[in-house]
């Protein structure tokens, strides 16, 4: 293997480091695109951000109170449960002041995070002294500084997640997807939802010493977002965030390392490329797979068109009016719906089935009832022959039926043609 | 004692007065559905009819009065009743199979900590073949048709298994195979001496959908048997303006 690819993929493993900031990275990850798969199915994407950002308050006040307590040790369980507390009471404010009055959800949440980070921040720079968190770290996380204690916390954080979701996969599905349905069978709705917001304050909590407040959310939804573009089944999306998750932390490792950027950035610029990636390649909802069913739809149209020129006789697909690449991608749609000959089609002739005769039969019927009763409504023989080539189109029965009567059940056309008559199969 | 026979009754509901915030939604609302009834809620739009199928799960605050479920108080009756929600409070992107959501009505017989049973698995598929929709097991509930998709969430209440069935307008856009499959389910669950009650809009089909029919709008205009609540005076009334549909096509059958 050449030095330069050593140097670019392996050389970055032999710091401890690297792979310390690899496996914290990846852990968080995976629990977090995890959890994020139920924030986005239940759009809570919202609430993640309002989470994470009330957290300050709580971290600043717990971390003062562990101070004060056991003076300059532990702080790790402090930080913990002034999250979760913080946590709690932001959910339940939230819904308290939704349901309160004229307030609106996305308005509360609004209020709500703003004031408790607001809070936070009052309280960490008041108390500047004895708290030692920066609010900078706060913002950006420092993942090539994570100690063991971090690693350990992040790891027993995750596992805890992990479990939770495992055993109680069934409730929050159910919750998430039919709420009163759950509640009918007499699952308690309220404290699920509440064990969803405690386990993104936990995952924050954990998280934020790494990446940081504003990409700790990213990682929440951003990689789950994805695997929702690429999969229809819930477990499949679970592994394919967690995955999604996990490439997002080691390529944007490896992405800082060659560009010396910040870690916990280059982790989320990284998620968000593979994102748009998958926007626009994921096979069946990415949007290049949107643009080709669009262009592989074939006009009503030209379909109609097609079945026209064949009952008029028309058999050649080099002969169709509307030229030979519209009428053969019209003519191949029409195989398929059983009403254009196979056979005929592979040497470039047109042979209708009885059922597209049938149905050509109603188009003819449809321009020559349109023409007649165009002309009755006063127009030119001329003007009215353009207009049915583009209202025999419209051809419900009902609108047929009353123009049928209107010209008391011609049999002829006004050139004189035979006008097929209405078909009984309805 | 005298009064209604207590043992046979499913559904009892006893000056009901539910208001949201100081809206009166429904105003003493009495009435006694019988087991094995097939009942069709009708009334116009925000007449309070969703509001009276959400108070028998219990889930409305009751201003006044009292819902019974085989004469326990709602409140305490929980997993009799099985609910098929109105097509517009799903989410029909989300990732669940037809199986995935059939599976959810045996979920109420399993406690939190045990798993599923092949017992639970076998209703899920009876279920499922008895609204004839057993090829579409694993189709992701989005790309189903209007009528398919209500088939399924019929299914999910049946394999629930319970004596009670609430439907909110299952009728509401269907085209005319799901009705028919629809309206053998209710017909199947009276052979089973289940009690259903059906939110319903049409006034035409109403009578040979029901036993009973309840008129509804914010108060009780009548209950009983279709022909005699279908009564045009009646109905003026309880749909005030708005039975001008109903008028016209009178005036054609005539
Ligand atoms: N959660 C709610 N909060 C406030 N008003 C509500 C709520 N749910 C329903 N309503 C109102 O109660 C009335 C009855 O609603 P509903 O029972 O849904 O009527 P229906 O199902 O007959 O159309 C409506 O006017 C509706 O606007
Ligand atoms: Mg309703």
């Amino acid at each position: 293997m050449s030095m330069w690819l050593y140097d670019l993929l392996i050389e970055p493993w032999t710091h401890a480091y690297f792979i310390k900031a690899a496996l914290g990275g990846s852990i968080i990850a995976v629990a977090c695109a995890v959890l994020g798969c139920y924030i986005i199915l239940r759009k809570m994407a919202f609430i993640g951000d309002a989470m994470s950002h009330a957290l300050l308050p709580g971290v600043g006040i717990g971390y003062l109170v562990m101070n004060a307590l056991f003076p300059g040790g532990f702080t790790a369980g402090g930080l913990l449960l002034g999250a979760l507390i913080a946590a709690v009471l932001t959910s339940l404010c939230i819904s308290f002041l939704s349901n309160a009055g004229r307030i609106a959800e996305d308005t509360a949440i609004g209020i709500i995070y703003t004031g408790l980070f607001a809070a936070g921040v009052v309280i960490l720079t008041r108390f500047q002294q004895h708290i030692n968190i920066d609010l900078n770290h706060f913002f950006q996380g420092d993942i090539y500084g994570i100690a063991w204690s971090d690693l350990w916390l992040g790891a027993a954080v995750a596992s805890v997640v992990l479990a939770v979701i495992i055993i109680f996969y069934r409730h929050l599905t159910i919750v998430s997807f039919d709420p009163t349905m759950a509640a009918s069978i007499g699952l308690p709705t309220h404290f699920i939802h509440i064990l969803l917001t405690v386990m993104i304050a936990l995952i924050c909590v954990a998280g934020i010493s790494m990446v940081g407040v504003i990409m700790i959310v990213g990682l929440l939804i951003t990689p789950a977002a994805l695997a929702y573009l690429l999969t229809d089944r819930l477990p499949h999306m679970m592994i394919w965030a967690a995955v999604m998750g996990v490439l997002s932390v080691v390529l944007g490792l490896y992405f800082s390392e060659w560009v010396n950027a910040s870690g916990g950035g280059s982790i989320m610029f990284v998620g968000f490329l593979l994102f748009i990636v998958g926007l626009i390649l994921a096979p069946r909802y990415g949007l290049l797979a949107a643009w080709l069913r669009r262009r592989r739809i074939v006009p009503q149209a030209d379909i109609e068109d097609v079945l026209k020129l064949a009952y008029e006789g028309c058999c050649q697909l080099s002969d169709m009016a509307m030229g030979v690449v519209r009428a053969t991608k019209a003519a191949r749609q029409m195989v398929g719906e059983e009403l254009l000959d196979p056979t005929s089609l592979r040497q470039g002739s047109i042979l209708l089935t009885d059922k597209g005769r049938q149905e050509a039969a109603h188009i003819m019927r449809s321009h020559q009832l349109w023409e007649g009763h165009l002309i009755q409504a006063g127009m030119t023989a001329q003007a009215a022959h353009e207009a049915a080539e583009a209202l025999e189109h419209l051809h419900h029965r009902e609108v047929l039926v009353d123009f049928a009567a209107e010209l008391e059940h011609p049999v002829l056309d006004v050139d004189g043609r035979p006008i097929p008559p209405a078909d009984s199969s309805g | 004692m005298s009064g209604p026979d207590q043992s046979n009754s499913a559904v009892s509901i006893e000056h009901l007065t539910v208001s949201y915030q100081t809206k009166p939604v429904l105003v003493d609302i009495s009435l006694e559905v019988p087991r094995g009834t097939v009942v069709g809620i009708l009334g116009p739009n925000g007449a309070g009819k969703s509001t009276i199928i959400k108070s028998i799960m219990g889930f409305v605050p009751r201003d006044f009065g009292s819902v019974r479920i085989f004469n326990e108080p709602v409140d305490d009756a929980c997993g009799l009743v099985a609910y098929v929600p109105q097509r517009g409070q799903i989410d029909w992107n989300f990732p669940v199979t037809v199986r995935d959501v059939v599976m959810m009505g045996r979920y109420g017989h399993r406690r939190w900590y045990q798993s599923m049973r092949a017992l639970d698995r076998a209703k899920a598929s009876e279920a499922l073949e008895s609204v004839r929709m057993s090829e579409f097991m694993d189709r992701q509930i989005g790309q189903l048709s209007g009528g398919q998709q209500q088939r399924v969430f019929m299914a999910r209440a049946l394999a629930q298994e319970s004596e009670i069935l609430l439907l909110d307008e299952p009728f509401a856009g269907v085209d005319a195979a799901t009705e028919r499959a629809i309206a053998g389910l209710l017909a199947q669950a009276k052979e089973q001496n289940k009690t259903v009650i059906v939110v319903h809009h049409d006034l035409e089909t109403a009578a040979e959908f029901f036993d009973a029919v309840v008129l509804l709008n914010r108060r009780l205009y009548a209950y009983g048997p279709p022909r005699e609540v279908l009564d045009q005076g009646l109905l003026a009334e309880v749909y005030g303006g708005k039975l001008r549909n109903l008028s016209w096509r009178q005036e054609e059958a005539t």
